[in-house]
């Protein structure tokens, strides 16, 4: 999930877009001041808030910023509005809300867990699992049974030829962005229910979908989901040999898919 | 009568180079242009420029008596201008009928998905076929009914017949009149020189980025085109 708002981005827009992390961890802030003001609210109108909230920041951001710095030839410039955009974004969330960590409470839920055929399964596990199979499958019938979807694939393809045919190239991209950190809230929203987020876990989150992008391929949806169960199961089996492990091993397997890359010629 | 293109002092530059230097041309509703001209004549910026894909001109463009807006080519589609471009340039990750469906616009006209694969029957064939499985000629079907589900009002083709055998090239032409008789302004960009001439009603040649000759393609010779090609007459 973490990787496939950024994939999407720079898919479409071909911007590698910085503030990906920031959306991320607004994602959760989101939800978690969704909790606090409405303690009653059920979780998927807390999802659905959060999603619609990042959206909105996300296509704001586009519409004002970065379609911009995209009339630009060189994508550098986008690059770096983005990465510009990532300090104010996390700087602001610093001023509003403190530097202190934040989790989303789930209660019992979080210890919750059935077993199937000697394998103990946990239920908060298995429903991120399943908003994020969901989401993938939102986005790919969006992307390929739809007209948005077309006209998203044409922008991509040849995004000139996409306006000549009457395609409002624009629109799109805002439209791109906005899903795009749509997503990342939703990623945000999850991340929040297993583990505390704090302002600053931007940077880390945007490594991480940066690892899931560039195994997947950059602008794959499709080789981001397959990287983000290798990458996800990596950290799962290796957080139950050593626990103080961390993402060192999510790290480790990055390096070494990578390397093997390099050596076979397939690096880009 | 409201002209389709009227075309005052066109000029155009990629930096130091002159592309276009003060072209005047008008184009009647309905009437087939052939553009003709040696490669670097400014034939394809010429079109490019019509299409909203450059936006560093002057000069005066009206499209049915509206101006034209610089370096947008959806304004440009707006305008009913369609371009089958050189290279087919189709999208890739569209099947052949989202390339056709995604041509499609509001303005009424004739040419519907129906009518396009009546003109073309290798599309409706091949229409869940990606672009990278289709030959050339099938290639460049899918541009021209992806330009004509737009039912545009000026159609352009640059390099029309570049790269096609000639059977197909046949095909294509013969495809021209069907879509000339809906009443649709069409310029051509083609190097078969005979043959555009054979299909227009006017024929306009450049030269380094001037116009060297601009009449009626009736009548015209060889001789008159020949010394228009090479920047003889103006």
């Amino acid at each position: 999930m973490i990787g496939a708002g950024l994939a999407l981005n720079y898919g479409i827009l071909k911007v590698l877009q910085l503030a990906h992390g920031e959306y991320i961890t607004y994602g959760a802030f989101a939800a978690v001041g969704a909790i606090v003001l409405f303690p009653d609210l059920p979780f998927p109108i807390v999802l659905l808030a959060a999603f619609l909230a990042c959206a909105l920041l996300g296509a704001v951001a586009q519409w004002l910023i970065v379609e911009r710095a995209m009339s630009y030839r060189d994508e550098v410039v986008a690059m770096l509005v983005t990465f510009g955009m990532a300090v104010v974004l996390r700087d602001s969330l610093v001023e509003v809300v403190g530097a202190d960590l934040r989790g989303l409470s789930v209660g019992r839920l979080g210890q919750a867990n059935f077993t199937v055929g000697g394998l103990t399964l946990g239920v908060l596990p298995l429903l991120s699992l399943g908003i994020a199979v969901a989401s993938f499958g939102l986005l790919a019938f969006l992307t390929f049974k739809t007209h948005l979807g077309r006209q998203i694939r044409a922008v991509s393809d040849l995004p000139d030829i996409a306006a000549l045919v009457g395609v409002p190239v624009k629109r799109i991209h805002v439209i791109v962005a906005a899903l795009s950190a749509g997503l990342a809230a939703i990623a945000g929203v999850l991340l929040a229910m297993r583990a505390s987020v704090s302002p600053f876990s931007g940077l880390d989150n945007l490594l991480i979908a940066f690892e899931v992008v560039v195994l997947g391929g950059l602008g794959s949806i499709r080789g981001v989901l397959w990287a983000g169960l290798l990458l996800g199961m990596t950290q799962v089996v290796s957080t139950w040999l050593d626990s103080n492990a961390g993402l060192f091993y999510v790290h480790l397997v990055f390096f070494i898919v990578l390397v093997f890359r390099a050596k076979t010629g397939r690096l880009s | 009568m409201t002209m389709a293109l009227e075309i005052a002092e066109l000029s155009a530059s990629y930096g130091q180079f002159r592309a276009l230097n003060g072209v005047s041309i008008s184009v009647s509703q309905g009437e087939t242009v052939a553009l003709v001209g040696a490669n670097g004549a400014g034939k394809s910026t010429f079109l490019r420029i019509l299409c909203g894909l450059m936006d560093s001109w002057e000069g005066q463009i009206a499209v049915g008596g509206t101006q034209l807006a610089r370096g947008d080519p959806l304004k440009s589609s707006h305008l009913g201008l369609a371009l089958v471009p050189e290279g087919r340039m189709l999208f890739g990750s569209l099947t052949v009928r989202e390339n056709l469906l995604i041509g499609q616009t509001d303005r009424d006209g004739p040419w519907d998905i129906d009518a396009i694969e009546r003109l073309f029957p290798v599309i409706k064939e091949r229409r869940n076929a990606k672009p990278s499985e289709l030959s050339g000629g099938q290639q460049q079907m899918v541009a021209i009914g992806r330009a004509l589900a737009a039912n545009p009002r000026i159609l352009l083709f640059d390099e029309i017949s570049l790269g096609l055998s000639p059977v197909v090239v046949r095909e294509v032409y013969n495809a021209l009149s069907s879509i000339r008789n809906e009443g649709v302004t069409l310029v051509i960009v083609d190097q078969d020189i005979s043959r555009v001439c054979n299909v227009a009603d006017s024929v306009t040649c450049f030269f380094k980025g001037t116009v060297t000759f601009h009449g009626p393609a009736k009548g015209v010779t060889a001789d008159d085109l020949h010394e228009a090609y090479f920047g003889g007459r103006s």
